[in-house]
């Protein structure tokens, strides 16, 4: 068992870097409307090495959000190959990937995240309890994960009862809260005024530096950008420009304006 | 059938008419001057055809139960009336022995009279159009073999009949009554038919169709009958239809014709006849309608002679209808559970279809749609399905009342041939009512739901009401709810007939106002409503000495079953929908147990606590029809197992009927008559005789207002009865102290006598027989009684006083009627000449063999007419027919089912589509494809279970009070749960909840989750 699966990885494995720990080839995904058919991606190469901290930037309807769901998992893609920790996400069953899901990823989408008749602290032990962790250890992590967001007092109420912002920040911490390998975060200072974004930038920072968690941004804000290690651009269904945020960073400071 | 609760049926209608115009005429209103709202209404019809297509099952059943309900009234009033025509033909009155104006040929079948009445009458309508014919009748009731091949009269075998009419009838009077037709329809020559071949040879007899089918006999053969203990030969002559001149006019009993003038001299009674039948100008049933004034003339023409008129078929039409309208209010009432809930899915559905389209609505306000335009876009779609919904109910409706027909022919055909009927004029009102009842559901619902907060609909996010607390609205219904509560709790009290439906009905309403009145005054509402739920259910289960204590004797009827239904589940819905968290804590620690579900467990029970008026609904829902369910089956199971009991024989087995005609004797004698004809009567352990005095016997009790008479059959005991009987009585008059000392009077008294159960009084007896004996001047309940006198009517017209000094256990299922000592009923010192017939009851050595013993009775004693059964065997046969039948009714309750289940699949569906991104967005964060559908599945299951279990639990609570009270079974009762049936009823209904569930929730767990996020 253990050779089989050693020379499937071998041969069928990502040609190189195996420290990536996601990583798209040539992804094509079109939608059909029926009427007209839509390219969101045309030919993606994308590549995440394992505790990077991305930002994918780009206009609105560049196929930002799409690249996101492809990647991880959540949709299918036409043509192209995504490995995913050195597997082949194609190849995975539906179950495997849901179940990938739940372990070794956090989500935060750019819109619905919370279970509206669920409080907060249900809200973000959810992930744990899909996963079995134990419901009185996950209560408590999940209580301590609202409390690295700030929102300790605000455990037991229900999302409608919440401001967009404290709502997001829930968000955060059910992204965080099964220790992900990876969080995929699609917009996530989109709703929040500059200095809760900057304390979630702070927050997303420091796990990564700290725990070596990977991040991949969607934002149209150059300041989230620019924290960032690498800012991937994207245009039309393409990946246009991946530079290191040094170079970025000055550029976003010309043409800031979000 | 033409009236239902005394209501005529043309009047229902023209009301309904009335009001269904109306409704259309507002709907044609809003599309003729808002077009533009009327079209966004209608445009909803088709928008969902799964949603549409439940809908209307949902909206459907109302009219659906409406039209069963009337239609199994109706089929009832056909089948009876097709079968009273068939029985008496072209006879309209018979004229009979009877002491007053009144006859019955029940009472006086064993009486004779002079022939020439019939000559006197015809000359007096001679030239009179009333009258057409009147017919004599000999009726003589004998056993009939048809000779096997090398078989002889003397020692006669072959198929036989213990039971068989043999009428003697004028053969020229048979053309007024349409003549004696062979089955192929042509005319039978009686008299030529049945003359001897030659002189003194045999003669003839006509049988009747069905005789000829029950004995397989063909024309030729030979039928040995006797009479007088005689035997007597014919020959088979003829095959005649089915009909009173065949001798047939009791479905149950074979019968043969022969003339006149043979049958008075083969039996000696030249001259006499038993009857004269009459009838009337025109048909077999336009005829009818000139009995009144065919009785008017007859009265004063057979006055001071000792006859009467039995007016036989326009008493048993009259009867078809009052059986009928009994059947329709019965069905009526059984059905209105499913009603109630059929209206709950109404509101329900509406309230989520404006959930559905809130912001859209919000919208609409937000740019100035008002109030009224939004609730006629309701009613323009509402009273789309509705119409819609109409059709297909009638139509199923006919369906049900034919599936309910078929079962009921199954089951009784034999006696009662049942076919199905269904007038338009019943699918009309049950069109209409089912149509406006969905329709004034429809506007209330939308009258509420378009009373939204515009902002918060538009943003999506749940409306706060404003605080009941101060608001006039909160004071206004408080007052209304006390003031109505008030007034029907009071003249359900005052006036003289206490009525507990009022009094109940305001009761319970009552402490609505009490509670509006306290949030009106700034109570928390959850406390408050609590304890609504739990005043309701103690109100409505107190047991019934403590609320007769309380509230004094109040008379209910059938229909408090409803009330009580309603107001238990009620109260049950408002106390857990305000403690839904309670409950829903204990399932989610429940949940942890299976480890693997517990997140689905979070999220299905999570949801039913957000959405409370709806799981509230869906509760009632489900409790109500498991409610009326389990009520009922336990209390019928309750009643067979009463009445199966080991008392219900009276420590007899075996009970052998022999008519007058070819009388046994005394016990002596019939145990010497069997022992002779080969009998082991060796295996008697006791033997005892009851005679009937008269079947149709008429009593009443003196002092009590009404002085009518009523029917009752009257019975005499011989000492071996009395003294081997295992009597057993639930209430004795005073001065005898034990069961033994009514015994002991028996023995040596003329003058007293017992009565069944049967006999108590019911308050409010559902369809019951306003001419039947009961003994008034008892209380239900009681144990001990004034003694009761009780007059009976002598033949002579002279009255016979017995006084009752015990009633019989009703336990006791085997002896109905009025038993006094054989002494005080027949002979020189009787109330009765003769008796009409004797019963023999045989104890035996081994009860198992009790029907092996009536078959050898029964076959030595065929010569004289006899019919022996196993009084057990035929108890459970009994049985085993009325809970067929309440089977059926329990099917057709169970329609009720399909509309929870209807509603299940409409909130399922309504579910995924609302919950898309909820779903989708639970799959990104890992939630298993399996685990969607279970969360689906457990929400269902968690919902109908509550429903279910409160239903059977109040169902149980219900049928143990009505058992164990004294109106039925008495405190002492043994209460037993059918749990076969409970918890049939339980799994069906989960399972079909949970299978209709089954669809929404695998299309839930098909959405994918990127497509299901990215949609607002
Ligand atoms: N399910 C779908 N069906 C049809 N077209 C789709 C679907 N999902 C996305 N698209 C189209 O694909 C393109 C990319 O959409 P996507 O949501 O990825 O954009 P985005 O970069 O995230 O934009 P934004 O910054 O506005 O969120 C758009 O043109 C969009 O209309
Ligand atoms: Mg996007």
């Amino acid at each position: 068992m253990f050779s089989r699966n050693g020379k499937r990885s071998r041969s069928d494995g990502p040609p190189s870097n195996s420290d990536h720990i996601i990583r798209a080839d040539a992804v094509v995904k079109t939608y059909d409307t029926g009427t007209d058919q839509v390219r969101a991606l045309r030919g993606v190469d994308f590549a995440v090495a394992r505790g990077e901290m991305v930002a994918v930037m780009g206009p609105s309807g560049c196929g930002k959000t799409t690249l996101l769901n492809c990647l991880s998992g959540l949709d299918g893609v036409d043509s192209g190959k995504i490995w995913l920790e050195g597997d082949d996400l194609a190849k995975m069953s539906d179950r495997k990937r849901t179940d990938y899901r739940a372990r070794r990823m956090g989500f935060i989408f750019q819109v619905y995240n919370l279970l509206p008749v669920l409080s907060a602290v249900e809200n973000v032990e959810l992930p744990l309890l899909v996963s079995g962790v134990k419901p009185k250890e996950a209560r408590a992590k999940a209580t301590a994960a609202l409390g690295t967001v700030g929102l300790t007092e605000w455990a037991r109420h229900r999302p409608a009862e919440l401001s967009g912002g404290q709502r997001q920040r829930v968000t955060v911490a059910r992204s965080l809260v099964n220790d992900p390998a990876i969080v995929w975060a699609d917009e996530p200072t989109g709703a929040l005024d500059s200095k809760t974004a900057t304390e979630i930038m702070d927050l997303l920072r420091d796990l990564n530096e700290r725990a070596g968690m990977t991040l991949v941004i969607v934002t149209h804000d150059p300041g989230v950008g620019a924290r960032c290690d690498r800012v991937v651009r994207m245009n039309d269904g393409l990946v246009v420009d991946q530079e290191a945020a040094v170079a970025h960073e000055s550029e976003a400071a010309v043409g800031g304006v979000v | 059938m033409d009236e239902i609760f005394t209501v005529p049926i043309d009047t229902i209608m023209a009301v309904l008419l009335v009001l269904l115009g109306v409704c259309l005429l507002s709907v044609v209103w809003v599309a003729w001057r808002r077009p533009v709202i009327f079209k966004l209404g209608v445009r909803n019809i088709p928008r969902r055809r799964a949603q549409t297509t439940l809908i209307v099952v949902g909206l459907m059943l109302s009219t659906m139960i409406i039209a069963a309900a009337l239609g199994t009234g109706e089929t009832i009033n056909h089948s009876s009336t097709a079968a009273t025509y068939d029985s008496l033909g072209h006879v309209d009155e018979l004229v009979v022995v009877s002491a007053d104006a009144e006859g019955s040929v029940q009472s006086a079948i064993n009486e004779r009279f002079d022939e020439a009445t019939a000559g006197r009458l015809r000359q007096a309508f001679d030239g009179d159009p009333l009258v057409d014919g009147v017919m004599p009748v000999l009726l003589e009731t004998v056993p009939a073999i048809v000779l096997e091949a090398g078989s002889t009269i003397d020692q006669p075998k072959g198929q036989q009949e213990p039971v068989a009419f043999l009428i003697g009838v004028d053969p020229g009077q048979l053309e007024n009554f349409g003549g004696l037709r062979n089955v192929e329809g042509g005319t039978i020559d009686l008299v030529a038919a049945t003359a001897p071949l030659e002189a003194g040879g045999t003669e003839g007899v006509v049988l009747s169709e069905s005789m000829a089918e029950d004995l397989e006999a063909t024309v030729g053969e030979t039928l040995i009958t006797f009479y007088a203990n005689e035997p007597r030969e014919y020959r088979i002559v003829a095959i005649a239809e089915d009909g009173p001149l065949s001798g047939r006019f009791d479905p149950t009993i074979p019968g043969m014709v022969v003339p006149l003038t043979s049958l008075q001299a083969a039996t000696g009674q030249q001259g006499l006849v038993t009857l004269l039948g009459i009838s009337n100008q025109g048909g077999v049933e336009d005829g009818m309608d000139l009995t009144d004034q065919v009785v008017a003339k007859l009265q004063p023409l057979i006055a001071g002679q000792g006859l009467g008129i039995d007016a036989i078929k326009a008493d048993a039409i009259e009867e078809s209808e009052l059986f009928a309208q009994i059947f329709t209010a019965f069905f009526l009432i059984l059905g209105l559970f499913s009603i109630a809930v059929g209206i709950l899915l109404i509101v329900l559905i509406f309230t989520m279809l404006a959930a559905e389209r809130r912001s859209e609505m919000g919208m609409e306000r937000a740019i100035g749609a008002h109030r009224r335009q939004l609730i006629q876009q309701f009613v323009a779609e509402g009273s789309g399905y509705a119409l819609l919904a109409g059709l297909v109910g009638a139509a199923l409706g006919v369906v049900a009342t034919v599936v309910i027909a078929v079962s009921i022919d199954a089951l009784f055909g034999d006696f009662f041939p049942v076919e199905a009927a269904v007038t338009p004029r019943s699918l009309i009102v049950a069109y209409c009512l089912g149509v406006v009842i969905t329709f004034i559901a429809v506007v209330a619902s939308s009258w509420k739901v378009s009373r939204l907060n515009v902002v918060a609909a538009v943003r999506d996010i749940p409306d706060v009401p404003p605080p009941a607390r101060r608001r006039l609205r909160t004071l206004i219904w408080a007052i209304v709810l006390l003031l109505l509560g008030g007034l029907l709790t009071w003249s359900g009290q005052a006036t003289d007939t206490a009525q507990a439906f009022q009094f109940y009905a305001g009761m319970s309403l009552l402490p609505f106002g009490v509670a509006m009145l306290s949030r009106y005054l700034g109570a928390p509402t959850r406390p408050v409503f609590s304890l609504v739920g739990i005043y309701l259910l103690v109100l409505w289960l107190l047991p019934d000495d403590v609320s007769r204590d309380l509230f004094g004797d109040l008379g209910g009827d059938f229909e408090m079953f409803f009330l009580s239904g309603i107001f238990m589940v009620a109260g049950a819905s408002i106390l857990i929908v305000n403690n839904l968290d309670v409950l829903l804590a204990g399932v989610s620690r429940l949940g942890g147990v299976f480890r693997g579900s517990l997140p689905a467990v979070r999220t299905a029970i999570a949801y039913p606590g957000a959405a409370k008026g709806r799981t509230g609904m869906t509760i009632a829902m489900f409790s109500l029809i498991v409610f009326s369910l389990v009520t009922f089956a336990t209390i019928n199971q309750n009643f067979v197992e009463l009445f199966l009991g080991d008392e219900a024989n009276a420590g007899w087995d075996v009970r052998a009927d022999a008519l007058q005609a070819n009388p046994i004797g005394d016990a002596a004698a019939f145990r010497t008559a069997v022992e002779s004809r080969g009998v082991d009567t060796a295996q008697f352990e006791a033997t005892g005789m009851v005679v009937t005095g008269d079947e149709d016997g008429r009593l009443r009790i003196p002092g009590t207002g009404d002085q009518e008479w009523k029917d009752y059959v009257v019975k005499g005991m011989d000492a071996g009865f009395i003294a081997e009987s295992a009597l057993a009585f639930q209430a004795r008059a005073e001065g005898f102290a034990d069961d033994a000392a009514i015994i002991e009077a028996l023995r040596t008294r003329d003058d007293v006598a017992i009565v069944d159960a049967f006999a108590i009084p019911v308050e409010g007896d559902f369809g019951a027989d306003e001419d039947a004996f009961t003994l008034t001047g008892y209380e239900d309940g009681e144990d001990v009684f004034a003694p009761i006198p009780v007059e009976i009517e002598r033949p002579d017209g002279q009255v016979a006083t017995l006084t009752v000094i015990g009633i019989l256990d009703d336990e006791i299922g085997s002896l109905f009627g009025l038993f006094a000592p054989e002494r005080a009923v027949v002979g020189p010192s009787g109330v009765y000449a003769e008796p009409a017939s004797s019963s023999y009851f045989v104890r035996v050595a081994d009860p198992d063999r009790a029907d092996a013993i009536a078959k050898d009775v029964e076959a030595a004693l065929l010569n004289n007419g006899v019919q022996a059964v196993s009084i057990l065997d035929e108890l459970e046969e009994q049985q085993q027919q009325s809970t067929a039948f309440l089977y059926i009714i329990q099917g057709f309750m169970a329609l009720g089912l399909l509309v929870g289940i209807a509603a299940v699949g409409v909130i399922a569906f309504r579910n995924v589509v609302e919950r898309r991104q909820q779903i989708g967005m639970l799959r990104a964060l890992g939630f298993q494809r399996s685990l969607i559908a279970r969360s689906f599945l457990i929400e269902t299951t968690f919902i109908v279970g509550v429903g279910v279990l409160t239903g059977t639990v109040l169902g149980l609570a219900l049928a143990r009070n009505l058992f164990t009270s004294d109106d039925f079974g008495g405190p002492d009762a043994t209460f037993i749960v059918p749990w076969t049936i409970v918890v049939a009823i339980l799994l069906t209904t989960i399972v079909a909840a949970l299978l209709m569930t089954w669809i929404p929730a695998r299309q839930a767990a098909r959405i994918m989750p990127a497509e299901a996020l990215r949609y607002e």
